[in-house]
């Protein structure tokens, strides 16, 4: 839970438990089960997602009302929308997978605030794509970052896309249009900026290191409009250890 | 100057390539990346994968605003026959 003076966020971050695919679809809604791929490593990708939003929406919804019939469905622009007995809630969720791991973060729906989160699986690969994916003014950060490049790389993708998720609805078309004017990876934070904006609000991000069952990977948590969270959400998200990874009870 | 079609084959192979989950899936023109699963890093590098392969050269400008694999094949076209 990431509490600041005006904002909470529920994160949850479930490993792939190689379990048999009914039972992760078995904890979902026919709604959701309907919105899966029909088949496939897809299938299993979206149930692994949903059942992180769900979790992380239980989290949050917990002191109020926690409800079976609580689904996360698709809008009109495919984001995810949280609904209960069917009808829309007050609260939002981003989603976000990577190899064998999902995160969500789930909050009070506002306008003045929004979260989005993001995972990728670390492969110490360099993320060679020339100039497709960082503007001139990120490989000038990067170059000056003190990890390793390929970390950098990866945890300044993940920034970008947890911040584009967090200006939806009125993001870029791109994650990549989405520039970093800050980065420190030692500290594990970032500050970005969509180019796009007239207010050219600041999204502070924050970024760790997590341990899934297969691999390492990074985790960005993405906040528009709150200016006064990121040190104490950096030192909270440096602090989930690799068993704290929520397990679901699949059987 | 390369077809059309076989540009969308060479782009499918390294979707695949980079996106396992993908095996299988039709993938047409009118699909958007997002449509194809959200898995951006990984797209965004078969895109970059491809157009090494190609020998094409397109400026981050000209990707950025691509909503699909349509535009993206609009693009490689135009850049293939200058």
């Amino acid at each position: 839970v990431i509490a600041t003076s005006s904002l909470d966020v529920h994160i949850a971050v479930i490993p792939d438990q190689a379990a048999p695919l009914k039972l992760p679809l078995g904890q979902l809604t026919p709604a959701e089960r309907a919105l899966a791929p029909p088949s496939g490593l897809g299938r299993h990708h979206f149930a692994l997602g949903r059942a992180a939003a769900h979790e992380a929406l239980g989290g949050l919804l917990s002191a109020h009302a926690r409800s079976p019939s609580m689904d996360v469905v698709r809008g009109s622009n495919g984001e995810p929308r949280v609904r209960i007995d069917g009808r829309p809630v007050g609260v939002r969720v981003s989603i976000a997978h990577s190899g064998e791991l999902a995160a969500a973060c789930a909050w009070h729906d506002r306008e003045d605030v929004a979260a989005g989160v993001d995972v990728e699986r670390m492969t110490g690969a360099s993320l060679e794509t020339g100039d497709y994916l960082f503007s001139s003014r990120e490989h000038g950060l990067l170059a000056t970052t003190d990890v390793e490049l390929s970390t950098a790389q990866l945890g300044a993708w993940t920034a970008k896309e947890a911040a584009w998720k967090a200006l939806w609805p009125h993001q870029p078309r791109h994650p990549a249009a989405v520039e970093l004017v800050e980065l420190d990876m030692s500290a594990g934070c970032a500050v970005a900026a969509h180019p796009g904006d007239p207010e050219r609000r600041p999204i502070r991000v924050a970024i760790t290191a997590v341990a899934g069952l297969d691999s390492d990977y990074i985790l960005a948590l993405a906040l528009l409009g709150d200016s006064i969270w990121v040190s104490n959400l950096t030192t909270i998200l440096k602090t989930i250890p690799s068993h704290e990874i929520k397990y679901l009870a699949l059987g | 100057m390369m077809r059309r079609d076989e540009m969308l084959a060479a782009l499918k192979t390294n979707f695949v390539a980079r996106v396992p989950a993908l095996r299988g899936v039709t993938i047409g023109e009118q699909d958007s990346f997002h449509s194809l699963g959200g898995h951006s890093l990984a797209l965004s590098q078969a895109v970059s994968d491809t157009l090494q392969q190609l020998r094409l050269t397109i400026s981050r400008e000209q990707l950025l605003p691509v909503r699909n694999v349509g535009e993206l094949l609009d693009l490689m076209e135009r850049v293939s026959g200058r």
